[in-house]
């Protein structure tokens, strides 16, 4: 315990010592107190709006807050990932002589901390939106942090020692539990179809005794309305039940035996985890775990030169699940499905066309910080080793790029433009000046990346990249608007495209020189 | 001493390591070779206990998941991985902890020399380069002061002054009668050190030799006689 202790201890001294020394993290510390005034002031907004403002109020948010918590911890504990280990824990940890049962606790103290800012916002919330006297909203804070926290760890031994005898217990767990989501998605139907979809109605259904009747996040639900609003018949039994399954969760977990077998899946998901931030820290997709299954695919006419970059890039295409589809194409789809359908053609004061580009600007400033495929490309020294000029290899590698873009373009703007009454050439201009922004992204990452090396690290890159593009994009807004607005709308369908090439042309033609060796990038 | 008894691994439905035992005596060096996916770093893995296994693995004639033989167990990974915000010297001194280890001040501060890290003690763990993380590596389980130590490819990334050293490291190990189990590639590397090998295919153990019996025939010859392979 002492050792953890020390590695936790040092650990945290460590990063901090280096973080004040960096400028960023004060504008970090800034951005999370901000944002933590910004939560409480939308919960009182919204509360004030949904007329829930008073001491109940406070308790309808946490039911929703702990059944969503509780649900997702079992199944990530059941599935043995709700605990994040690092490579580290596999090597200097877990073949330490420390008890096993020591190490998942010590893991799990990212877990705890969640639990802590949860639980401290809830109270602070309770006290200024909701106004619970100040003593109980200490209280329930204190309440929800320890019970919770017992509950939860001893959830996570019992499911992490995997005893064999309790498989079978697991099992039927994880399928009490997918009934329990099954029972609150009934009754909320019930109460909606019997209700009607109003605000009276949710507020009723969080307000069932079912919602705190059922185990164990229903009993916990009766603790804090015990807390916030004194005593009734459902939450005193609630309460009872949910301080025993404490009590009995605490007991099993000190009793059961933690042989330590868990660490072959921790060090799994620990590989796994550290390969996700790895992806992510390049902007590249943030879902899924593990190896990538791909498809056996062949390619017939491989091109030579520079093109071979753009055959390679197809044929990994091939072996993809959805080819060159991704996320971002279902999206398109979806969003088109819901302006069509759900948004409509939007009224006569605001021409459909300017919405539309609106839109296309819009996704482009989004999907600037995510690099898809772009970011490991750049990592591959074989593009740069291939004895080609450096503007053709710059474009035979965004190539595959800029077709996605155009796929997702096309799905999104032609059913809309049509759907939308949309003449077809603006429809085009909105779809080339997608294509041509989103290329520009492409190219502002090479030229980030080599003018600030790791100076300014992964979140600095990201910053720089946003700033430029939504510099771009800024400008082109001052530019396009009011000339669309004092001569002619139909100006901005031929000012944003032309806009886009020239300034991506430029970006580009910077860009090359910067493209003939990888040097700079680490 | 380290005892492999009837080790059987399974991944989902593909069978990696079966019945395999094997046994090395105090102050004698083992050296596990076979090709890649043989099943070597499965057994390397499961007597670190890392992986769920049938079969018994004994350290000292302790059970390898109890605390009490992980107390005496050293283990190198084929890939370390650091705490980013550990600096080398912590990383020892948390080793120290761990393990409740009589290693010395003095003691460490030497093996820091002999590696050439003193003047990289203080750097943090995510500032290393890999052959510097494979130094601490080795560094924190000599510092364990182990009865039995695992190396699974302990001279990638090393530079030759540090293989040299390594290599001295495990001849004074084994001449204080501390069990060596080597997972390895690079037979020329483990030439002069081992005393008893074990070549392994698909899972098996193929065959052992003492280095007494060997004869005049290197490792080599040995590892090519069992695998079948040629000599060059």
């Amino acid at each position: 315990m002492r050792a953890l202790l020390y590695l936790t201890k040092r650990s945290f001294i460590n990063r901090a010592k280096k973080a004040v020394r960096k400028p960023v993290t004060y504008l970090y510390i800034a951005l999370g107190v901000f944002y933590v005034a910004g939560i409480l002031a939308a919960f009182a907004s919204l509360a004030a709006a949904g007329g829930i403002a008073h001491k109940e109020g406070i308790v309808y948010v946490m039911t929703v807050w702990l059944y969503f918590i509780f649900c997702s911890n079992f199944l990530s504990y059941a599935k043995l990932k709700g605990v994040i280990f690092r490579p580290s824990h596999a090597h200097f940890i877990f073949t330490a002589p420390i008890s096993s049962k020591l190490v998942l606790l010590h893991g799990a103290i990212l877990n705890y901390t969640v639990s802590f800012v949860a639980d401290l916002l809830f109270s602070v919330a309770a006290v200024t939106v909701f106004h619970v006297e100040p003593a109980r909203g200490v209280l329930l804070f204190v309440f929800c942090f320890v019970f919770e926290t017992v509950f939860e760890t001893s959830l996570m031994v019992f499911l992490y020692s995997g005893e064999e005898r309790f498989r079978g217990l697991i099992r039927l767990l994880r399928l009490l539990i997918l009934a329990l989501v099954v029972a609150v998605a009934s009754v909320a139907a019930w109460y909606l179809v019997a209700g009607g979809i109003r605000v009276e109605t949710v507020l009723s259904l969080l307000d069932s005794p079912a919602l705190k009747l059922l185990p164990v996040a229903g009993w916990e639900v009766s603790a804090v309305s015990l807390l916030v609003t004194g005593p009734d018949l459902w939450n005193v039994i609630g309460t009872v039940l949910f301080l025993l399954a404490c009590t009995g969760m605490f007991l099993v977990a000190w009793k059961i035996r933690c042989t330590g077998a868990y660490y072959e899946d921790a060090a799994k998901f620990a590989d796994d985890y550290a390969e996700l931030r790895k992806r992510n820290q390049k902007g590249e997709s943030g879902l899924g775990f593990g190896k990538k299954k791909l498809k056996k695919a062949s390619l017939s006419g491989w091109g030579t030169g520079a093109r071979a970059i753009l055959s390679r890039q197809l044929l990994e295409y091939k072996k993809e699940r959805f080819f060159i589809f991704t996320g971002f194409t279902l999206a398109a789809l979806i969003g088109a499905v819901a302006c069509i359908f759900f948004v409509g053609r939007p009224q006569e004061d605001l021409p459909p066309e300017l919405v539309l580009m609106g839109v296309a600007v819009y996704m482009v400033f989004v999907g600037t910080g995510y690099m898809g495929k772009w970011g490991k490309e750049l990592e591959q020294p074989y593009i740069y080793l291939i004895p080609e000029p450096a503007a053709k290899k710059l474009w035979y590698a965004t190539c595959t790029e800029h077709l996605k873009a155009l796929v997702d373009a096309v799905l999104f703007f032609v059913p809309v433009g049509l759907a939308w009454g949309l003449p077809i050439w603006k429809t085009g201009a909105i779809i080339l000046s997608y294509v041509v922004l989103q290329a520009n992204r492409l190219y502002i990452k090479v030229l980030g990346d080599s003018l600030l090396g790791d100076t300014l690290g992964t979140t600095g890159k990201q910053f720089f990249l946003l700033a430029v593009q939504g510099g771009i994009l800024g400008i082109g807004a001052l530019v396009s608007i009011p000339a669309s607005y004092f001569i002619n709308t139909n100006l901005l369908f031929l000012i944003v495209p032309i806009y886009s090439m020239m300034i991506t042309v430029l970006i580009a033609a910077l860009t090359v020189p910067r493209f003939e060796c990888m040097e700079q990038w680490d | 001493m380290l005892e492999v008894q009837g080790l059987r691994k399974m991944y989902g439905k593909n069978l990696a390591v079966d019945q395999v035992s094997f046994f090395v005596p105090d102050g004698r060096v083992g050296i596990l070779l076979g090709p890649n996916g043989a099943g070597k770093s499965t057994i390397i893995k499961s007597i670190a206990g890392l992986l769920r296994y049938e079969g018994m693995i004994r350290i000292q004639g302790i059970p390898s998941r109890e605390l009490e033989a992980k107390r005496i167990f050293g283990y190198v990974p084929e890939i370390p991985s650091m705490f980013e915000a550990l600096s080398v010297r912590e990383h020892i001194q948390y080793i120290r902890m761990a393990y409740k280890s009589p290693v010395t001040d003095q003691e460490v501060e030497s093996l820091l020399d002999r590696f050439e890290m003193t003047d990289k003690a203080d750097k943090l763990g995510n500032e290393l380069s890999k052959g510097m993380m494979q130094k601490v590596s080795i560094l924190c389980a000599l510092a364990v002061k182990p009865q039995v130590i695992l190396f699974d490819e302990p001279m990638v990334g090393l530079d030759p002054q540090a293989i040299r050293e390594l290599k001295e490291v495990i001849l004074e190990l084994r001449s204080q009668g501390v069990t060596v189990l080597i997972s390895t590639h690079m037979l020329e590397m483990v030439e002069e050190l081992w005393d008893v090998m074990f070549v392994m295919e698909k899972g098996h153990i193929k065959a052992s030799f003492r280095k007494e019996d060997a004869g005049d025939r290197d490792l080599d010859d040995l590892f090519f006689e069992v695998t079948g392979g040629e000599k060059r």
